[in-house]
């Protein structure tokens, strides 16, 4: 069959498809919450949505409202000539200092000035110390999980505004209280565990290192810890037990698990790395804890929030388990998902009186655990999850997704994603007689 | 006891059947079966309304298109020199982000609401030119050398080059993403004998029928399309007979390049966020779309670029949901992939056939 023949027929197919859906559509669009999670939470979020973006709503991590912290905010603009562009620098700030506040209370400082820092001695001074930092008291579970979850839901009402106006926007505040259990009991080790300790020589720089999304879509995810990071170093005068204290690898998590391995590996073999902020994403975090925790590295996130890496079951009735991707020697200073999940759900269900949700992950272990921990709160709360489904975390067309979402017939949209998959949700919700709600 | 492949040879009287023919005729009815009945099972459970699955359909027709243009650049130089340019996703995104900084200054002028017509005339020339001119130099600094290597050679030199490009524009305009400025002109809706489609979305599709059209006329019609096809089919023969060969071989990458400078204005109005990985994806759509139409073809890559648009946006809430498959909505690269790996197995030469062999033949 000559060709154009062939393309003509496929073209009368397409037309007699076209015209069997028939049917009018509807006119107005179908109202429904969007709401989003601190994936979102950056500066190049609401550059690029605008004003599709009013009226969404935010769950994420609780920002202290202390005099420490303005001061800290003003520190941050002074040194980098913008506001946080993001919103876990406080809690990478905090981790930096339970790190540098171990190490001096577990060194050993020798007649000539050498440090001798014994591995498993620092990880269980994190176990066992409790530290007043700026997001509040930390105190280490056997779990790693060392936050009093304080998780807010903010709202993006403000055009110019940016990631510090949605931050001060808060509509509620969920204040949870930590559970006791398990806090400054230091866990088994794996068998076998024998990690030696770092000499370092007078003169020679206390290195740390940070494992951050820094490129990418997420950019400002790692690069606003890193920012906190190196802030709570020059807090300390750039200088700890008399030796320079140095921010020595800075290395790109990719925000993914490939970037995690490679960035853990760089790291382990720098013999003389004592500590890793880090990783930004869970999905990183993930292989990065394992092969950092088998090196002996103390590991302290100030943004994976996945609950597999520490503990689940905050709210079922024998308390928490011990995670699937669980290391020893790894901590977090952000909250678990499992109160975020909650504090979302419950919001949705009480404040904005919803019953029916959609839900949107992009497969990867953080938001697959938020949306899971949303989903079973949601329930709890009377709600009912229509939908939950998944999008490619490079998927660009949205519109068969949200046409999906429409006919579900859900009241609010759960898609705690990260950019620019985020983006391109909220861009396109309209095309599908979405109707955000933005009053 | 005669055997399967014996009584199916005597029945259809060839010999050319064999036990791989029988299991490739075997998978084909078997998908054919999965499809019809998952399809069944969708349509009839009643999940989407006629008005969605006809919005569907046609968002797989905008995205089409712009896969289309795309593909028209694979299809081109495989036809004329045998090999896959990989980089020509990243002349795509060339085109799409130096269009956005035309955007950005007309946005900042005023005219990009203004003036919509004008604007999108502007971006459109500033992104044609971009994308021929990176296919351009592409060609000359990578390829011209290259002509009489074997074809795995510039494949991957093609690939090497992709990687240069993505990472030059990182480098040059930074790994944020940008976005397009809203046209108030094409916000809402147009009603087309009663359909309701966007109006972003219809211009996509006009303007890339418009495309279509224009450059099959130009290749079939025009003096200068004979030298491509000439040299298409025989590069010595078309030498031997006074065509300038290097010229329509630059020829062939100039207008690949413009058909993507054209198709990566059109992304941009629909998806409105580029930066500088953005060619990688639709790059390789596109080239599985030309494979899809059949190689070396060009109205093959206009057809394969429709089919697969529609496939991936119809695909998963079509077939995938009436096996209640969870979170079948991630799933559309699945079902695209699927389609050409269908495809290659029962019509290898894509649905058009292979423009080659055929014509030497």
């Amino acid at each position: 069959m000559k060709r154009v023949t062939i393309f003509r027929f496929f073209l009368v197919v397409l037309a007699l498809a076209l015209v069997a859906c028939g049917g009018e559509g509807e006119e107005d669009g179908h109202p429904i919450y969007l709401m989003g999670a601190d994936g979102l939470l950056s500066a190049t979020f609401f550059e690029n949505v605008g004003e599709d973006g009013l009226g969404m709503y935010f769950s994420g991590p609780g920002q202290p409202s202390t005099g420490a912290y303005s001061d800290f905010v003003s520190k941050y603009e002074e040194r980098y000539g913008e506001g946080p562009i993001q919103s876990f620098h406080a809690r990478a700030y905090d981790a930096a200092n339970m790190v540098f506040d171990a190490i001096e209370a577990v060194a050993e400082v020798q007649a000539d000035g050498t440090v001798v820092i014994d591995r498993q001695a620092l990880i269980e001074a994190i176990y066992t110390t409790e530290h007043q930092g700026l997001t509040g008291t930390l105190r280490c579970n056997e779990f790693g999980d060392c936050a009093s979850p304080v998780i807010a839901i903010f709202r993006y009402e403000d055009l110019e505004g940016g990631v510090e106006g949605v931050l001060s926007n808060v509509q509620r505040t969920f204040d949870f209280e930590a559970s006791e259990s398990g806090v400054g009991v230091v866990p088994a080790a794996p068998a076998g565990y024998s990690v030696g300790q770092v000499t370092i020589e007078p003169g020679a720089p206390i290195e740390i290192a940070t494992l951050q999304a820094i490129s990418g879509a997420v950019t400002n995810l790692g690069t606003d810890q890193v920012r906190g990071v190196e802030i709570a170093i020059d807090d300390r005068g750039g200088t700890l037990l008399d030796h320079p204290l140095e921010l020595s690898m800075n290395e790109d998590d990719l925000c993914s698990s490939e970037g995690g391995t490679t960035g853990a590996q760089r790291i382990i073999a720098n013999t003389q790395i004592v500590a890793v902020i880090g990783t930004s994403c869970s999905g990183a975090g993930v292989p990065a804890s394992e092969a950092l925790s088998e090196a002996g590295i103390l590991v302290i996130s100030g943004s994976n929030t996945a609950p597999v890496l520490t503990a689940t079951g905050y709210f079922s009735d024998e308390g928490p388990q011990q995670g699937e991707a669980w290391s020893y020697g790894y901590f977090r200073t952000a909250h678990n998902d499992e109160f975020q999940g909650r504090a979302a759900a419950q919001f949705s269900t009480e404040d904005l009186g919803v019953t029916l949700a959609a839900t949107i992950n992009d497969g990867d272990p953080y938001t697959q655990g938020l949306t899971g921990a949303f989903g079973g709160s949601f329930a709890e709360f009377g709600g009912e999850v229509g939908l939950a489904t998944a999008v490619g975390a490079q998927q660009e067309d949205m519109r068969s997704t949200l046409t999906e979402v429409e006919a579900s017939g859900a009241e609010i949209l759960f898609f705690p994603i990260f950019e620019p998959a985020g983006n391109f949700i909220v861009l396109q919700a309209r095309d599908v007689a979405l109707d955000p709600i933005s009053e | 006891m005669a055997s399967l492949t014996e009584i199916v040879r005597n029945r259809f009287n060839t010999e050319r059947i064999n036990w791989i023919t029988i299991v490739f005729w075997a998978i084909g009815i078997i998908s054919i079966v999965l499809i019809a009945w998952g399809s069944f099972n969708s349509i009839t459970s009643g999940r989407l309304t006629g008005a969605q699955w006809r919005d569907l359909i046609v968002f797989g027709l905008a995205q089409g298109g712009v896969y289309s243009l795309i593909a028209l650049g694979y299809t081109m130089v495989y036809g004329v020199l045998g090999f896959i340019n990989f980089a020509h996703g990243e002349v795509f995104m060339s085109g799409a982000m130096v269009g956005f900084f035309a955007a950005d200054a007309l946005n900042s002028a005023g005219l990009w609401n203004n003036q919509p017509l004008l604007s999108l005339l502007i971006v459109l020339m500033v992104s044609m030119i971009t994308s021929t001119f990176v296919a351009v130099l592409l060609e000359r600094v990578a390829y011209r050398r290259l002509r009489n290597a074997p074809r795995l050679i510039p494949l991957i030199t093609s690939i090497g080059a992709s990687f240069f490009l993505q990472y030059t524009f990182r480098g040059l305009f930074g790994a944020g993403i940008n976005s397009y400025p809203r046209m108030a002109a094409l916000e809402g809706f147009i009603n087309i004998f009663g359909l309701r489609i966007l109006r972003s979305q219809a211009l996509v599709i006009v303007a890339a029928v418009v495309m279509l059209i224009g450059l099959y006329l130009f290749v079939e019609r025009t003096k200068a399309g004979k030298t491509l096809r000439a040299v298409a089919e025989d590069k010595e023969i078309a030498a031997l007979m006074g065509i300038n060969v290097d010229r329509a071989i630059v020829l062939t990458f100039a207008v690949g390049g413009a058909m993507a400078g054209a198709g990566a204005l059109l992304y941009s109005l629909v998806f409105r966020q580029v930066y500088f990985f953005t060619g990688f994806f639709p790059g390789i759509k596109a080239f599985t779309s030309a494979v899809l139409g059949g190689i070396g073809n060009i109205v093959g890559a206009m057809t394969g670029g429709l089919t697969l648009g529609i496939l991936e946006t119809l695909g998963p809430s079509l077939v995938l949901a009436g096996f209640d498959i969870p979170a079948f909505t991630q799933l559309k690269d699945v079902v695209a992939f699927l389609a050409l790996v269908l495809v290659l197995i029962l019509r290898p030469t894509g649905i058009l056939g292979e423009r080659l062999s055929e014509e030497r033949g």
